[in-house]
């Protein structure tokens, strides 16, 4: 009996992938941070929702946008959509998760914890490694002594 | 009848004069006053960093993504420019200086750059040091957040040794490029 309901699960229950993930480093008295990564989707298509880290507060998804004279607007959004089949990726410049409330500055070399809630009542746990405070990709090595 | 020649000996003589005192430098853009502080309260003003080619950035710490991307920028650039760099005054104008306190910037800057350096003054003399750049930054709340964000013009301003607007780097452009444009900068006159 158990194995047929396990059959019916839906295939999507573990077909989200986290991958490139990263923080940057922060400074003591820094209350913010953010975290980039890619999600790799082999199911149905769903939406990131939000996010929780023991290393913050609250985790809020932000994107930005630029208008003609070179202002940012970074904005707090509700759901990134994540394509069946596809992969959406949250980058420098583009979304991206803002951590608040960090617990404890964001030390480079470090990791953090980070649970990831979609659309779809699906979570995903993942730990996040910290890189330097200038980093754009995940094996971004930080360029200068310090 | 000798007046036009006398007038004529006076014009060619005033000629002369002129372009002798003309310097034969390459155009250079408006002066750029600024005065600020360091975080330990120390007046900083455009004079002080004469002789220096400067790069300046205004943003904020709280600013999580915009921020470090164009300071990790500025520290490649600076990294790929070698002893040169040593020639640079790279800074950081906080246009938040409630929340940068000097302890906050202290550990913010070396965390991108050992040449990066942080400005900041009063609100007055950040906004009179942000206009005197064309830079817009604006105090947002947006509904339903208990937190202020900043939006704010995102981009590197560069002066020459003399405090002269010297053009700008972006982060779209090449390291390489941007090299190649300080090392420029630094080798004029």
């Amino acid at each position: 009996m158990n194995v047929l309901l396990l059959a019916l699960l839906p295939v999507s229950l573990f077909a989200m992938e986290v991958t490139g993930a990263f923080a940057r480093a922060t400074a003591p008295g820094q209350t913010t941070g953010a975290v980039f990564l890619t999600l790799v989707n082999t199911g149905a298509a769903t939406a990131l929702t939000g996010a929780s880290t023991p290393a913050a507060g609250r985790v809020e998804l932000h994107t930005h946008q630029e208008d003609a004279q070179g202002v940012r607007r970074m904005r707090a959004i509700e759901r990134i959509e994540v394509p069946a089949t596809g992969s959406t990726v949250l980058v420098p410049g583009g979304h991206h998760l803002m951590l608040f409330n960090l617990t404890a500055p964001l030390t480079e070399g470090g990791t953090i914890a980070l649970t990831l809630a979609f659309a779809d009542q699906r979570t995903v746990t993942t730990t996040v490694p910290v890189r330097w405070a200038g980093a754009t990709a995940a094996d971004d090595a930080a360029c200068c002594p310090h | 009848m000798r007046l036009p020649l006398i007038v004529t000996a006076v014009c060619v003589l005033v000629a002369v004069l002129a372009l002798r005192s003309a310097p034969s430098q390459a155009p250079a853009g408006e002066a750029r006053p600024f005065a600020l502080q360091d975080t330990r309260g120390t007046p900083v003003t455009d004079r002080d960093l004469r002789g220096q080619v400067v790069v300046l950035y205004f943003g904020y710490t709280f600013c999580p993504d915009v921020c470090p991307g164009e300071l990790g920028y500025l520290a490649r650039v600076l990294h790929a420019l070698g002893e040169d760099a040593q020639q640079l005054a790279p800074r950081f104008i906080t246009v938040d200086p409630q929340r940068d306190t000097a302890a906050v910037l202290d550990g913010y800057v070396p965390l991108f750059h050992p040449r990066l350096q942080a400005l900041t003054g009063s609100p007055e003399a950040i906004a009179a040091a942000a206009t005197t750049f064309g830079v817009t930054f604006q105090r947002v709340r947006a509904p339903g957040t208990d937190y202020d964000l900043f939006d704010h013009t995102s981009t590197i301003f560069v002066l020459d040794r003399h405090g002269h607007a010297a053009g700008r780097l972006s982060s779209r452009d090449s390291i390489a490029r941007s090299v190649a444009t300080l090392r420029e900068i630094l080798h004029r006159p």
